[in-house]
């Protein structure tokens, strides 16, 4: 997407937002209790902004898993809580995840539709809520990374299912790393293509999903890259298993530590 | 039985709600201006070349021999033709002179053998056209029978110079040039030679329809020496 | 224990040919589609307005109807009513008998393979031969099309040369596709001159001028509704349009998106049976509207938009799932996402409930549709349906989401759960572990992390 369209798509969804020097941040199930180092290298992101960043404690899942497999009273509930949480304040909601920014922006207010004031208030959010490498894409400070990096990483990047298409940052996630001088970016063949995490998928249709994420996996492989990223956990946790599993290592780092990495900061587990 | 059938199906079908007629949306179509006929033929000529047709261009003097050179070419024995006066007119008969010309004015069932076994062609004339996807828009009548662009393995088709040709398939709907309240029968939107890719996706020419589709373009113009080579086929 | 769908599954996957051929086909179906819509704005133009006329048509559904029939009727147009297939097939019995009919060539239709027309047919001792040529090669092997638009997809070159010398005798050359093409025509053409009656499926009819509305590229569907004496069009009911003013966009979008074509070689509108002093075409056209269960689907407002669908097959075309499994796996009709979303309607949640499952949500076939139906969005909605009205899920699924929602509404509780998490000696659910490690909890949080941070800041502001 050419980046006059970028910036007329982040004011136009909330001109108040560019405003905001404070955020909301919202880590994702799978950040907290996996990944934490990409929930931290993303905070780190957006303190490197300028921005204040609040995470409220009490929050916990965005309530995708269950709402995908046919269980929305339980989604529901989730949703009601986390509309709540974030709703005290009018900062920007900023998801490190494709796929939770996309519940929480789309799915969201039609979950509590029954209810009018939660109703009311989910729009709002959804009106704030944002992907996090889409948000911080024209914020970050480029003009201080070293147009001469020490060294190059070659990243393969895995645009998920979200990023293309119900939450649409997938050219922003490109655009970032094509920004970063210290980083060779690397698209696979069928890019496209699920990975075939799809949540319960993966349990419920093991078949098919172990066809799609070999496949995705060995693409996302051929060009032998230092690393494997994405913006959603979900699907790197797809694919970081399988690629260990065959290969003993895993190679996966979500886009907040990759950007992370390029502009000096690293947290490790 | 089919009544109570039909009651039921409506029934469920009106309990969805009342229908919302003020929600009537005007389709949002690209009617364009009728091309001028030149304009219109040049298009129409690469649309349809495009579409595996053969184009050949001629004029109301050269149409004669135009159709006398494809039949020696072609090696055509039996031609099928319907009661349209234009065949009169460009004397058919005469310059396919090698050729037996059957007249298609008795019913189908009696000419059954000739449409399927013995006719190399089938000629019929066209009432308008679609310049965008290279289209002929035939409408078969009492003068000229649905099966003549059909059956035979060749489709000649003439097109007069005052054919009207549409930019697209929204103009020629919006102009309608048939009798809407009554309609005719049948309207063949015939796009080029019939073509099937079944066969793991290769395409192959002649699946059931003709296998050839030849379009004999006429125009008022004496043939003009700008005429582009590689667009026509031309036959001396 | 294993759905029977699950085992389809798994031996469609081993079927390294099944894949190879498909792989390809799927690939040549989204190029030639995504080669007739390059420009990214025409298409969204030309789609929202498919979506529109689509939505229209479902709004006005039964007024609609009423106004085709009249019109076909004044037309000179016989229209029947057929609440399911079993009415269906008896209605098109009855007018074969009328006519002593024992040979029907036939276009291709799924509404024809959704009432098992052929099947029927042969049980009364009538000939039902498919003539398009992907139909055809399909019936001679005793088979069912794998694909709504391209049925003999799961078939390569070699197959079908081997067909058609084990079946008719004829001895091509498999590269010989011309020639392979030849022997069908010519097979065919016999059986179009000399058959009782032709049966034809409906792109779409126009109501207001009472018109039949046919796409094809290769001619025997004109030959099925011109050739034989009597003409049987069986139409599933949603396919009904206003009127010839919002054809050519929804041609466009079918055409487009089924095989990559700005226009088929064809396009057929039918008003008339022969008429007064017209040589051909034939003496009778019956159109047949079948429900089989759509009238139920319109009243279902969350499911309606099922029906907008205009049989394209670019959802399939797109579906990961599809490509590698093929039609056949499915066991319907229907296959792909928008077989995954009709079938469990039309033929039982209970029953067909698997088929929701094999889906990963991944929004492809709904970026694909062009009628923009939220595929994904009702393939969740089933789940929903399923969850709550059926026995398909097992209780300790719903077990784990009950344990889930109370977790998950107990921050605190969430925060040791997270904690204790890392001492439980699970490797992870079978399922998961096929060629997967199951990756293990974080040492700490980023919950933890994160009250740590927040207390030393505290501990900062209060000093």
């Amino acid at each position: 997407m050419a980046e006059q369209e970028q910036r007329t798509r982040q004011q136009a969804r909330n001109p108040a937002m560019s405003a905001s020097s404070q955020v909301y941040f919202f880590g994702t199930c799978l950040i907290d209790a996996l990944y934490p180092q990409a929930g931290l290298d993303a905070i780190a992101l957006l303190e490197l902004c300028d921005l204040k960043v609040v995470y409220p404690q009490a929050q916990t899942c965005c309530g995708q898993a269950p709402y995908n497999a046919g269980f929305s009273d339980h989604a529901a509930a989730a949703a009601a809580q986390t509309v709540t949480l974030f709703s005290e304040h009018d900062w920007p909601l900023v998801v490190p995840s494709a796929s939770c920014a996309g519940m929480i922006k789309h799915h969201y207010p039609r979950l509590l539709a029954s209810d009018p004031s939660l109703h009311q208030q989910a729009t709002q959010l959804s009106g704030r809520c944002v992907e996090l490498i889409d948000f911080i894409a024209e914020r970050l400070p480029y003009e201080r990374l070293s147009t001469n990096p020490a060294s190059n990483t070659c990243v393969s990047l895995h645009t998920s299912c979200a990023a293309l298409r119900e939450e649409p940052v997938a050219d922003s996630w490109s655009t970032v790393l094509s920004r970063l001088p210290g980083v060779t970016l690397k698209h696979p063949q069928n890019k496209q293509e699920c990975c075939g995490f799809g949540g319960t998928f993966a349990v419920k249709s093991p078949a098919l999903s172990h066809a799609l994420t070999k496949d995705k996996s060995a693409a996302l492989l051929a060009d032998h890259p230092d690393h494997i990223t994405s913006g959603d956990c979900g699907c790197l946790m797809n694919i970081g298993s399988h690629i260990k599993y065959k290969t003993g290592h895993n190679p996966c780092l979500h886009l907040a530590s990759i950007v992370a990495r390029a502009f000096g900061i690293r947290h490790e587990g | 039985m089919n009544r109570d059938s039909r009651a039921r199906i409506l029934r469920r079908l009106h309990s969805a709600g009342p229908e919302i007629s003020t929600h009537h949306h005007t389709p949002v179509t690209d009617v364009r201006p009728r091309m001028s006929a030149r304009a219109g033929q040049t298009l129409l000529r690469e649309t349809l070349i495009q579409n595996r047709a053969q184009v050949i261009d001629c004029t109301p003097t050269t149409l004669k021999d135009r159709l006398s050179s494809l039949q020696r070419e072609y090696r055509w024995q039996n031609v099928i033709v319907g009661t349209h006066p234009l065949f009169t007119e460009i004397g058919l008969e005469e310059s396919l002179s090698d050729c037996t010309v059957t007249t298609y004015q008795q019913g189908y069932e009696s000419l059954k053998d000739t449409l399927f076994d013995t006719a190399d062609a089938g000629v019929t004339t066209v009432q308008a056209a679609i310049a965008d996807t290279g289209t002929l828009v035939v409408m078969p009548n009492e003068q000229e029978p649905r099966m003549l662009s059909l059956a035979p393995p060749v489709h000649i088709a003439i097109l007069e110079p005052d054919c009207p040709i549409y930019a697209n398939f929204d103009s020629l709907v919006a102009e309608a040039p048939w009798d809407t309240a009554t309609m005719p029968s049948n309207i063949l939107l015939i796009s080029g030679p019939s073509k099937t890719a079944d066969i793991q996706q290769t395409l192959a020419y002649g699946a059931h329809g003709p296998r050839e589709l030849v379009v004999l373009m006429l125009s008022d113009e004496p043939s003009h020496p700008a005429k582009k080579a590689d667009l026509s086929v031309d036959f001396e | 224990m294993k759905d029977k769908f699950s085992t389809r599954i798994e031996i469609a996957l081993d079927d390294a040919q099944l894949r190879d051929n498909f792989s390809g086909a799927m690939q040549f179906l989204r190029d030639k589609r995504q080669q007739a819509l390059p420009d990214d704005s025409h298409w969204r133009k030309l789609r929202f307005e498919g979506e529109r006329i689509r939505q229209q048509v479902l709004a006005r559904l039964p007024a609609l109807l009423e106004q085709l029939e009249t019109r076909c009727t004044q037309n000179g147009i016989h229209v029947h009513w057929a609440e399911d297939a079993a009415e269906a097939n008896q209605c098109i019995l009855r007018i074969a008998r009328q006519h002593d009919a024992k040979s029907i060539v036939k276009g291709k239709s799924m509404a024809t393979e959704e009432i098992g027309l052929n099947h029927f047919m042969a049980q009364h001792d009538i000939e039902c031969l498919e003539t398009d040529m992907g139909e055809y090669i399909v019936q001679l092997a005793g088979e069912t099309p794998s694909h709504i638009i391209m049925p003999a997809i799961h078939k390569n070159k070699a197959q079908i040369s081997k067909l058609f010398r084990e079946h008719l005798g004829e001895d091509c050359d498999p590269n010989d596709v011309d020639r392979l093409i030849g022997v069908g025509r010519k097979v065919l053409r016999n059986k179009f001159k000399h058959a009782d009656m032709g049966i034809s499926g409906v792109n779409f009819a126009a109501a207001d001028s009472g018109t039949l509305c046919l796409v094809e590229n290769e001619g025997n569907g004109r030959m099925c509704t011109t050739a034989p004496p009597v003409h049987i069009a069986v139409m599933g009911l949603e396919k009904v349009i206003p009127s010839l003013n919002e054809l050519p966009t929804l041609q466009s979008l079918l055409t487009r998106s089924a095989t990559g074509q700005a226009s088929t070689t064809y396009l057929n509108l039918i008003s008339h049976p022969r008429q007064t002093g017209e040589k051909d075409g034939p003496q009778e056209i019956h159109l047949v509207l079948l429900d089989n269960g759509r009238s139920r689907i319109h009243q279902d407002a969350d499911m309606q938009s099922t029906l907008a669908c205009i049989r394209c097959g670019a959802c399939m075309n797109h579906c990961p799932v599809y490509t590698r499994i093929g039609g056949h796996a499915y066991g319907s009709t229907y296959p792909g996402p928008i077989g995954q979303v009709v079938t469990p309607q039309l033929e039982g949640l209970q029953e067909k409930a698997p088929l929701v499952s094999a889906c990963s949500l991944n929004g492809a076939c709904g970026e694909a549709c062009p009628v923009n139906i939220p595929l994904p969005d009702l393939i969740r909605r089933l789940r929903a349906r399923i969850r709550t009205n059926t026995r398909h899920i097992r209780p300790t699924e719903r077990l784990l989401w009950q344990l889930w929602r109370f977790i998950n509404m107990r921050p605190r509780l969430y925060d040791l759960t997270l904690r204790i998490s890392r001492w439980i000696p699970w490797q992870g659910p079978t399922a998961w572990r096929q060629e997967r490690h199951f990756p293990k909890p974080a040492s700490k949080s980023l919950r933890r992390y994160m009250a740590e941070k927040a207390r030393t800041q505290q501990h900062e502001e209060d000093a």
